[in-house]
Order: structure tokens, then sequence, then C-alpha cells
């Protein structure tokens, strides 16, 4: 028995194993490049504005804060609504706010806001010139819970836009002028307050990180993301198609390259949701040039979502002036 | 002097008493004691024996000398194995039990070296395995998934399916009897989710005398496995207690045969496809009789695993790493109380089980190791799973008449993630009566009904009819009708996962699934002369399962669970047994079709797939116990529906071989036994198949891969009994 003995002793001496320790790896040189990151929250709350050549973050905006973008160039004029907290609008074409009563028969034509930014590609569109009453589903709040139907209707007049809205089965309405503001791209008005924000100024940022809805047409569906979107008054931006990775790119790399002032051009693609490890995942590997009015061009691409603690909702870019 | 020798059944190594020992030259007759030890006096060097037992082989002319461990084969195990599957507390000999139960004996276990409920079950062409590198094995029985399976161990219930399922790989069988395979529906004795078949589990009973075990298993995909056990008795009160502990290091394709992972850097290589796994397990179990009147049995199991899914590297800098923690802890107590008269026997089952599994994501900084906790939904997740049961059972016999009766309590909460409030909690109480008549031996009779009353749903009573009709000695028929049902889990009632992305949400309204079963069952077996045996069976089933649940739309943008599929799996699952000599086949083939209630003009209206299995056996030397065991596993083509820009095509899974040899031989050391076995697995070398293949091609929208196994491996298993 004691023969046994031994030979089992040995063989689960000889034969065992147990969870591994690793070493760590040295960490790499980054070189000149500007690495900057955002913190807008796990749940996406805060938008950024970054300016490449200010190397900061040149402005930070709370998503719940605002409702409606209004365009600030009054050559331009169009409302947008704030896709972060999943807005998107009917037109009852109806004249009169007093006409509605509930959304009966309107969920058909739902309309979004194209990412894009172009102004006849906005749910809205039309709501300026038309006289027409547009009822607007107003997201979710913190909770994601609704936040309820507003009914809307708007109209221009010198220098201002004059809207006259109440919520869905409210018995009070709102009239209120906003002024246009030719150093901004938008004017962020806000319902519940009847207040307007800031953005910062037009040549104060080159693009922005934040949320908005994107949308699939084949099928048709919307999805939420975080993305990236270009100011299109004062940068145009293109994917590098090459071959070389972020750290070969050069300004040679950049001449033949097509730009576009899509506001979407960079979006969201530059990562992706892992659904085996439920988790999102960045691609470096895909390089943006970003193109400025004043002909200085920059390459650009992300590198995290995740920060230190582990948090989703901060991506980690780096940037380069070629 | 005398000589002492030991006689053991090669079945299952168990003692056999009373076996004739007749020494040739002199004539003397000697018998085995309750430990199959045989003392014969007058030794002489060249002794010379016949050994005589009714049930098994004889041997004859057998040349043995002192200290010898002599294995008898059985005739066929069939007729020495019994059933304890719904007899509460009883046991049937498997020739007479009415329903369709497949055994797997110790023997078989020990031939494959089997670790886990998942590496035994891999052998049974009709049931499939779902491998996950990461989260476990699920399992399918006749096409039919693990949500319709019931497991049991000792009759209870094992709790803790996740998405449905059970992680078999996380049922070990370090102190398992045998596995009791019941396809077809249970709901009558089991309720909920016996729709397709139950697996108990039944665990060793401890003994009279002192024993002790202790075991090694290595296998060269990285598994490192020990167990050790000892069991007693004070006075009457008997008791085993055992432990153990398996550990795989991970696997990679690609791996070298020998692969031994060091302490390594934390680069790529720091990401495995089969993810690390550690498992603590120990089980403790006290049976103590009531003299003449039953006997009281207390199971108490522990099992904790920890599993960790090291992530690759994040590009472009390879600073940080995604890591996962998987942490499940189960424990089972029971107790189970037996008594005894000439009128009336009953049978009470009291058992508490608690499950908790937790689910930890860390951002690993791989420059310093500094880790932070992910903080989404799906990155911190912890499950609570508390469930009880009381069950009470009489039976009265009346001649050939006999009655069950009784009632059946069970409640579990759960606590969760993404359900409702915190801690749903749902129970039911179901009464069972069952009546069975035999008419003069040829033909059983059974009919029983089940009626729950449900704390959130409507159960219809279910009705359950069997027949046995034995059409001769050799030949026996079994008829089985049947209703199940599966009451909807807690996720599904209760679910609530709104974000910005989703809305789903669970159906506190939701119907019980139910499903119509229809079994027929021809088995056959015959003896030739002293040394072969044949035996055969053919089982045709057809079940129809009727409000299937299932996540639907509600409007635009809002998901939940509601009843509306119906399906149907139909099959036939054949056996054929030879013993011949020294040679054991068996072949079984399992051909399962499930519906198509897609309504897609084109497409076949079953998806049928098709399963071999070949195990043979070669007793090196008999009275050794030496065996060499070769099994050939086919499993067939799968068909399947996939779409391609809102197309359906008919695509499948490509078919695969699974072929394990093995040895298995025991060395007798003094008054202990030495069981040497190895092998290799997964002779072919696979690893993973290919899905969504079509025409013969992958389909580029819907080709990918199906994880197998890690791969071909070598095995080498020791244990030592006294």
């Amino acid at each position: 028995m004691k023969q046994s003995i031994n030979i089992l002793i040995l063989s689960v001496l000889l034969l065992a194993s147990c969870f591994k320790e690793e070493q760590p790896v040295l960490k790499k040189d980054r070189g000149d490049v500007v690495s900057q990151s955002v913190e807008m929250g796990v749940t996406y709350d805060k938008r950024f504005y970054i300016s490449l050549d200010q190397k900061n973050i040149t402005g930070e905006i709370d998503k719940f804060t605002w409702d409606i973008g209004l365009a600030g160039d009054s050559l331009n004029p169009y409302i947008r609504l704030n896709t972060a907290l999943g807005m998107y609008a009917v037109n009852t074409y109806k004249t009169s706010i007093f006409e509605v009563s509930d959304t009966a028969g309107m969920m058909q034509n739902i309309r979004y806001d194209y990412p894009g930014g172009h102004a006849d590609s906005l749910a809205l569109s039309g709501i300026l010139d038309s006289n027409q009453v547009f009822l607007i589903y107003l997201g979710t709040d913190q909770s994601f819970q609704s936040r309820g139907f507003l009914l809307l209707s708007a109209s221009l007049n010198t220098n201002k836009y004059q809207l006259h809205y109440r919520y869905l089965n409210s018995l009070v309405d709102y009239f209120t002028n906003v002024s246009f503001n030719s150093s901004k791209q938008h004017i962020l008005y806000n319902f519940k307050s009847q207040t307007v924000k800031d953005e910062p100024a037009l040549d104060n940022w080159d693009f922005q990180i934040t949320q908005y809805t994107h949308i699939y047409y084949d099928p048709f569906q919307t999805y939420s993301v975080v993305g990236c979107l270009i100011n299109p008054y004062r940068v145009e931006a293109s994917e590098y198609s090459g071959s070389k990775s972020f750290s070969e790119i050069t300004f040679n790399d950049a001449q033949n390259l097509v730009f576009s002032k899509k506001e979407d051009i960079i979006g969201f693609s530059w990562k992706y949701y892992d659904l085996n490890n439920n988790k999102y995942v960045v691609k470096p590997e895909k390089s943006y040039i970003i193109r400025r009015q004043d002909g200085r061009i920059f390459k650009l691409h992300f590198i995290g979502f995740y920060n230190s603690k582990g948090e989703k909702g901060s991506p980690i870019f780096e940037y380069k002036e070629l | 002097m005398n000589a002492q020798l030991k006689i053991l059944s090669a079945f299952d190594s168990s003692a056999i008493a009373n076996a004739k020992v007749t020494v040739i030259s002199s004539g003397i007759h000697c018998i085995s004691d309750q430990s199959g030890s045989v003392s014969i006096p007058n030794f002489n060097q060249a002794l010379k024996v016949n050994i005589t037992k009714h049930g098994f082989d004889t041997l004859l002319n057998l040349s043995v000398k002192s200290g010898d461990i002599i294995y008898l084969n059985p005739y066929y195990a069939y007729y020495e194995t019994f059933v304890f599957t719904g007899n509460f507390g009883d046991k049937k000999r498997l020739k007479d039990e009415i329903a369709h139960v497949r055994i797997i004996g110790l023997n078989e276990i020990r031939s494959t070296s089997s670790q886990n409920l998942g590496d035994i079950l891999k052998y049974q062409p009709n049931i499939t395995l779902t491998q996950d590198p990461a989260l476990g094995t699920a399992i399918s029985i006749n096409g039919m998934s693990g949500q319709n399976v019931k497991l049991l161990k000792n009759g209870t219930n094992i709790s803790g399916a996740m998405n449905g399922s059970i992680d078999v790989s996380q049922i070990n069988l370090n102190n398992v009897a045998q596995i009791e395979i019941i396809e077809g529906p249970m709901s009558l004795l089991y309720g909920s989710n016996a729709l397709a078949g139950t697996i108990n589990i039944i665990s060793k009973i401890p003994g009279m005398k002192t024993s002790a075990f202790a075991k090694t298993y290595t296998e060269s995909s990285g598994i490192y496995n020990f167990s050790a056990g000892f069991g007693s008795n004070i006075k009457k009160v008997r008791y085993n207690v055992s432990m153990g502990r398996n550990f795989f290091d991970g696997w990679n394709p690609g791996n070298s045969f020998f692969y031994y992972p060091a302490n390594t850097i934390a680069d790529a290589s720091r990401s495995t496809l089969w993810k690390p796994r550690q498992q603590l397990f120990g089980d403790f179990a006290l049976y103590i009789p009531i003299a003449q009147k039953g006997d009281i049995r207390l199971n108490h199991d522990l099992f904790h695993e920890n599993i960790i899914s090291k992530g690759l590297p994040q590009k472009p800098y390879n600073e940080t790493a995604f890591d996962d923690y998987f942490s499940t802890i189960r424990n089972t107590n029971s107790i189970e109380i037996n008594l005894r008269d000439k009128l009336i026997n009953h049978n009470i089952l009291g058992s508490f089980s608690y499950f908790y599994r937790t689910k930890n994501t860390f951002l690993k900084d791989l420059t310093t190791k500094e880790t932070g906790t992910l903080t989404g939904i799906d990155d911190q997740d912890t499950t609570i799973i508390l469930s009880s049961q009381l069950r009470y059972i009489n039976s009265v016999k009346f001649k050939a008449l006999k009655f069950n009766s009784g009632i059946d309590f069970n409640h579990e909460t759960f606590d969760g993630k993404r359900v409702q409030g915190d801690g749903k909690s749902i129970y039911n109480i179901s009464f069972v009566g069952i009546a069975s008549y035999e008419f003069e031996k040829k033909l059983d009779l059974k009919i029983g009904v089940r009626q729950t009353l449900h704390s959130r749903n409507k159960i219809p009573l279910i009705p359950s009819f069997s027949a046995k009709l034995k059409l001769n000695p050799f030949i026996d028929i079994k008829l089985t009708a049947a209703k199940a049902y599966r009451t909807p889990g807690i996720k599904e009632l209760y679910l609530y996962f709104v974000d910005i992305n989703h809305n789903i949400k669970g159906n506190p309204q939701l119907q019980s699934e139910s499903s119509d079963n229809f079994n027929l069952i021809i088995t056959g077996n015959r003896k030739h002369g002293k040394n072969s045996m044949f035996h055969w069976q053919v089982n045709t089933y057809y079940n129809q399962f009727k409000n299937l649940i299932t996540l639907a739309a509600v409007n635009l943008t809002e998901y939940t669970y509601v009843n509306i599929g119906q399906s149907t799996v139909r099959g036939i699952n054949s056996e054929l047994g030879i013993d011949y000599g020294r040679f054991e086949f068996k072949y079984q083939n399992a051909v399962i079709s499930s519906s198509n209630n897609l309504g897609i003009n084109g497409l076949p209206s079953y998806f049928t797939t098709v399963n071999h299995n070949l195990n043979s056996t070669f007793k090196l030397v008999p009275k050794k116990n030496l065996r060499i065991n070769a099994f050939f596993n086919r499993f067939g083509k799968t068909p399947s529906v996939n779409y391609d820009n809102n197309q359906a095509i008919l695509v499948h899974t490509n078919a695969y071989w699974m072929i394990d040899f093995s040895a298995m031989m025991p060395v007798k050391i003094k008054s202990s036994v030495l069981n040497f076995s190895f092998g290799m697995r997964n002779l072919a070398n696979v690893s993973n198949i290919r899905t969504g293949i079509s025409n013969g091609v992958a389909h580029q929208s819907s080709t990918g891969q199906r994880v197998i196994s890690t791969g071909r491996t070598i095995f080498f298993n020791l244990e030592f009994i006294l």
C-alpha cells in the first residue's frame, strides 16, 4: 500500500498546475503625437468639442440640457433634434397646435435626423417654411424612461426663430424667440427651462465627440452610437484608405484622398461592439485625415474607449499635424 | 497455510459475495464473503481453481496464487443493473423497468476515464453537446435543448441553469455509482423541464467497510485533476467523504502536443480559446439504516469554479486588455428518508440548494498589472438562485397492483441583473398519483397524473401512460404516451433590459410550454452458450411542443416574450450490443428530425441529423480485467436555415468524427488496487467544425466555426482503491 501511495503522491506532485502569474510588458514610446481622452460618462451624457491646433477640449455640454439645435447662420436656418436622447419627429400636416391631441395614426411617418448634417435630411426639415406642426418624441431621460411628446411649430422672423410649442396632453402653450448667432454652429434650446445653451464658437473647435443616432437603411433601423462629428464650417475629413499604419502616415499620403464635409464622415466605425465578449473594441488601424480651411492637415485615430477605471464612454484618441 | 483470494465484479469493481471457488486438485469448495474475500485452506503453490457465480461468467482451470484479485464478468450488465430513478428510494432491475432507461455504469465511466458529466455524455449518440470554451458545456437530448432536460442528482434537482442550460462540465463524477438517462417526458415524476429527458446521477451509498480512494488524471491539453475520498462507519451509521480539484490551464489551436504554460509575459499568448478553469469540490454522504424499517440518506455537495478569460492586448500599444472572471458556487444539501413496512413504503425527500455565479470584467493595464472594473450592465453580473424542494411519495402494493401517491413542493428564488425588482420567487405544489398493474409477469401497465398549482402559471393536468409487454423471454415492447411541461424562467417573466438601444421586457402573463410525447421501444436480448450474448433495441419517439416561448416585437422598439412557437421532434434510436468471448461491441444510432416551422417553400419540412456510435472492448486478460477500449462517434451533418439578404438558405454544419482509445489495467499491490488507464482522445484531431455550409461551399454571409474539442490529446489516469 505504501508503494501505491508513493506512486500516487509522485503523480500528483509531477502532474499538477495552477493559474499562472504574468510578467508586465514595457510601456511603448508614443512619439510626438497628441494623446487626448474625454470622459463622457458611462451613459454618454457629455459632448466634447476639440480644437486640433489648441490641442485641447474647448467645450463640454450635457446632453440633457438641450432639446433642439437651431442653426446659428441666418442664411442657412434649420432646426435639428438632440439625437443623443433618441428623439424623432412626425409631420402632423396640421397648421395649428390645437388641432393635434394624440399620436393616433402618426407613428407610420416617423422621421429622424440624418447624421450627415444636411439641412434637407433632418426630421424637422420644412418646419420653418411650411407653417406645419410637428410632433416631437423627446426621447428618454436619465432612467431611460420616455420624456413624452411635444408639438412644435416654428417660423422665422428678422434674425430670430419664433417657436410655439406645447407638451402633448398639456394645455400650456409656450412662445419664444431665439436669435441667430453666426459665430455658433447651433444655439441649443431647452423646451422645459426655455433657456439656450452656447456651443463653443465655430472657429474654436474642429470636431466633437458625442452620442448621436445613426440610421441603417437596409433594413431600416436606428441605433444610438458614440462617434465623432466634424465641424463642417471649419474642416473636412477623409478616412485614410492606404496600407500604412497611423505612425507611418505622412503629408504626401493625405494628398490624394477625397475629403468630405459630411458631419459624420469620421463617425463611429472606429470601434465595434464585440457581441461575444460584450465589450467595445477600438480599431486603431482606422486612421482619419482632417484638412482645415487654413490648409493645415492632421491625422487622427482612436485607441481606446475605456478609462483606467474600466469605465466605458471614455474615447481616447491621438492626432498629429502632418 | 491458507490462500487468500478476492473476487470482484469486472463491471464496477464491487465485491461479489457467495462466489463458489472449487480447488480442482482436492475438490474443496469455498464461498466468498460479503467483501468478496475467500480463504482456501491447505495452500498449494500450483493452485488451480474453478470459480462460478450465478449471473457471471464461469472461470475454469484458473491458476491463482494467494493475494490475487479475480474479476468476474457479468453475463451482461443488463441483468445486474438496477434503476433508481422514479422508484422513490427503492430500486428496480433494469430489465423490469417500464420506463426507457439507459444506464451508464461505473465500468463505462472508468473505461472512458470521464471526469465530468459532459465527458461521458459525449459517447451517447442522441445527446449533443454544445461547447463554449468559456461558459461550459450545454446538452440537448434527441434534438431538444438543455432547458427541456431535467438534471438530477440522487433525485434532487441540480440548480443553476444559465440561459436555460446547466453546464454539465461542472458535474464531476468523483463519487458516482451510475448515471441513468430516461429518454422522453418525466414531468409526471419530476415536474417542469422534464420534456426531452431526465438525467439522474446516482451516488455511491456508503458501504459497511472502511474504504478509501485517491486518483489523479492528466491530459496533454492541460488537465490536471486530483481527488481523494474516505468511507467508514460508526456502528451502523455509514459515511463517506471525498474532495478534489480539477484544473485546466487553457488551450489554443496550434498549441504543441505537450504544451505546458510557464509564467509568461503579458502579450498575445495570454489569451486562449479554451479558458483556464479551476474546480474545487467536495461531498459528504451519510447512510443511517433504520432496523428492518428503512434508511436515512444525507448528501452534501459543494462546488466552486473559477474561470479566467484573459483578453487579447488592445491595439495599437498592446498595453491594456479586458479580462473576465467567472466564479460559480453550488451547494446542494438533501435528506432522503425511506420507511418500509409490509403494506406501505414512504419516501420523503428534502433538499436545499444555493447557486451563486458572478461575472466580473476588468480592464487590465498590462504594464502595471493594475485593474479597473468595467461598469457596463454586461460587465458585472451576479446571479443567485435559491432552490428548495420537499417531496413525499408513498407506495402501496396489493399483490400485482401498486399505487404511488404523493405531494411535491418546489420553491425557487432568483436574483440577478436585468430582473425587475429584487429577488423574484416562484413556487409550486404538485399532487401525484400513479397506479401500476402487472398481469402475470407479462404485461405491465402504469398510469399516472400530476396536478400542479403554480404561483404564476396555469399548469395543465399532466397525464402519463406506460405499458410494457413481455412478448417472450427475450423481447420486450414498451409504449409510453405522456404530457410534459416547462414553466417560464424568471428572466422570461421579469426581464427588464431597457437602455437607449434596448427595450426588452419579460412577460408575467406567459404560459407554460407543453409537449405531447409518444415513445415505442422494442428491446431484445439473448444469451448463447456461456460466453456470448447479444441485445438490441429500437426506440421511436414523437414529441410535439406547444406554446413555445419566443422573443417577439411588440411594436417598433419594444420586445417581449410570447407563447407562439410550435415544434415537432421525431426520431429513431437503435442499439445493437454483442458480447462474444473477450470482445464486446455496442453500436448505437440516432436519427433526429426537428420540424422546420418557418413555412418557407423550398426547405424540407424536417431537418434531420444522423449520429453513429461504436464502442468496442477487448479483454486482454479477463481475470485481471485488463481491457482495451475503442470509441468511434460519428456526428452527422446538421441542417439549419440562415438568411442572406432576407432570403432563407438551407445550410448545414459539417459532420465530424470523435475517436478515442483507452486501455485499463488494474494492478494489485497487497490489499489495495491501483487502476492504471491511459489512452488517446479525439484521434481525428477535430477542434472546430465549419457551420453555415451551403451546397458544399462555405456561404459567405453565414459561415462560421463551431468549437468542438481541444484537439488530439493523450491522457493518463491513476486510481488507488483501498
